[in-house]
């Protein structure tokens, strides 16, 4: 991943900081973007390593957030090559219960985010190209397994949406003549976020340069994948 | 790399192609590799390769659809290098052919090597692969067309498909030993092969048509299904079980 740059979101904890680890210790400039300023540490924990990285406060509800994330990576001379959507939030309720400002608040940050991202990190890709070269990159986005569970309808169906964007990115950056490549990881509930970074960090590699839209399930085996 | 240091590894079907980018890709990360098939001469240039990747290994003659031989290989991996970790059957057949004129015995041979040699090799490796400590992952290269239905391919795609679900159900066995074995595939779509250049020519049109068979438009080798068996066979994949990995160019996806 070595002269690579990388924006990671939800990196202020969890699987975002855990595969914004994992990125920086291949080699990739990584630009760890959160609304929670402790992602500043997680950074400076990063830098004091020895690996290259930096905190951005971002909301990734927020159009102009994003426009204004990208637009600093420019500012900073560095290409963008690899985007990971970390995940959003998570609220569990019955359905006879749940309510649809709780379906509407996880959506931003689940779905709206992730198309948010992915569309900004795409136009940036084909900017950042040129005329005469084809864009270039790899978009990760993190959702979850399984994909429906009692209780959990609203958060599923966020999840559901993320694993479809992803496929319909996929295919329609395909058809653009784009080698952007765009996948997806599901990570098991309770997950140690851990586990879940060799899976980006793949996905992310040119290792993976022929994989795009998939959905690559990180859980130990769970049924109902 | 040492992405998969001192890991005793068998592939099947290491003679030539997928098989053959899979041993040079093990060698480069450190792996042990014990390639099985049964053209000694094709054999023994992977071996070559594997050396000059820095790495070393050996050839076992192998029938992957014989219960027997199966059986002599695990002896003979565990005699040489007293474990086993990582097992990818690669061995695969295929061809194209109408539905009505497909013989039974066309579709039986077929079985045998997509399928039967999957389940034979599983049964054998898993029991082996529990007494490590570390556990161990079985990576089977089955294909896209397991995974959506191609024309004229009603043979190759069923046993491919039972390939898939054979490792998922396998992966729930594996997953529940003390020191759990991963069960994975990988489901590779159009991927420019020896095997495909001489069957079908090896020509500026051919390969154009393989990249332009699929969304992203490049053309795929067996390097980048290596690559995918790579990281399934290593422990940054260690909470991955159960899964088809495509390696397709989005092809799945359309």
């Amino acid at each position: 991943m070595s002269s690579k740059v990388a924006v990671v979101t939800a990196a202020a904890s969890g699987i975002g900081a855990a595969a914004a680890g994992a990125l920086a210790a291949a080699g990739a400039h990584v630009v760890l973007a959160d609304a929670d300023p402790a992602g500043a540490a997680v950074a400076h924990a990063l830098v004091k390593s020895g690996f290259s990285a930096e905190f951005v406060l971002h909301d990734v509800g927020n159009e102009a957030s994003w426009i204004a994330l990208l637009a600093g990576i420019e500012t900073g001379s560095r290409r963008l090559d690899v985007l990971v959507n970390g995940p959003g939030s998570y609220e569990t309720a019955p359905l006879h219960d749940a309510t649809i400002e709780s379906l509407r608040a996880m959506t931003r940050v689940n779905v709206e985010a992730v198309f948010l991202g992915t569309r900004h990190a795409v136009a940036h890709m084909v900017r950042q190209a040129g005329s005469h070269d084809a864009p270039r990159g790899s978009i990760v986005n993190v959702s979850s397994t399984p994909e429906s569970a009692a209780g959990a309808a609203a958060f599923c169906a966020t999840q559901g949406a993320v694993r479809i964007l992803s496929k319909s990115a996929a295919v329609e950056c395909g058809a653009r003549r784009h080698h952007i490549r765009v996948n997806c990881v599901r990570a098991g509930w309770g997950i140690a976020p851990g586990e879940v970074a060799g899976a980006v960090l793949y996905l992310a590699s040119d290792e993976s340069r022929l994989v795009t839209g998939t959905e690559l399930a990180v859980n130990g085996g769970r049924p109902g994948v | 790399m040492q992405r998969l240091a001192g890991k005793v590894s068998i592939i099947t079907g290491g003679t030539a192609g997928i098989g053959r980018a899979t041993a040079v890709r093990f060698a480069e990360e450190a792996a042990i590799v014990v390639i099985t098939g049964r053209n000694r001469a094709e054999a023994e240039k992977t071996l070559e390769l594997v050396q000059r990747a820095g790495g070393s290994g050996c050839f076992l003659e192998q029938d992957v659809t014989a219960e027997a031989g199966w059986i002599d290989v695990m002896h003979a991996v565990v005699n040489r290098y007293g474990r086993l970790d990582v097992l990818v059957n690669n061995a695969g057949a295929f061809f194209v052919k109408p539905l009505a004129d497909t013989s039974l015995e066309d579709f039986k041979g077929l079985w045998r090597i997509n399928v039967e040699a999957v389940f034979l090799g599983t049964k054998h490796a898993m029991p082996l692969m529990a007494r490590n400590e570390s556990g161990g992952s079985i990576v089977t290269v089955a294909s896209l067309a397991g995974l959506v239905g191609l024309d004229q391919c009603s043979a190759y795609c069923s046993s491919k498909a039972a390939a898939i679900e054979f490792s998922r159900a396998a992966a729930a066995e594996g997953a529940a030993l003390a020191h759990p074995v991963r069960v994975n595939a990988v489901a590779p779509g159009p991927v420019w092969t020896d095997m495909i250049a001489r069957q079908y020519g090896d020509t500026a049109e051919m390969r154009n048509y393989f990249s332009e068979d699929q969304p992203l438009k490049i053309l795929g080798l067996p390097a980048d299904v290596a690559n995918g068996v790579l990281y399934l066979a290593s422990d940054e994949s260690r909470y991955v079980t159960g899964v088809a990995l495509t390696i397709d160019g989005g092809r799945g996806a359309d």
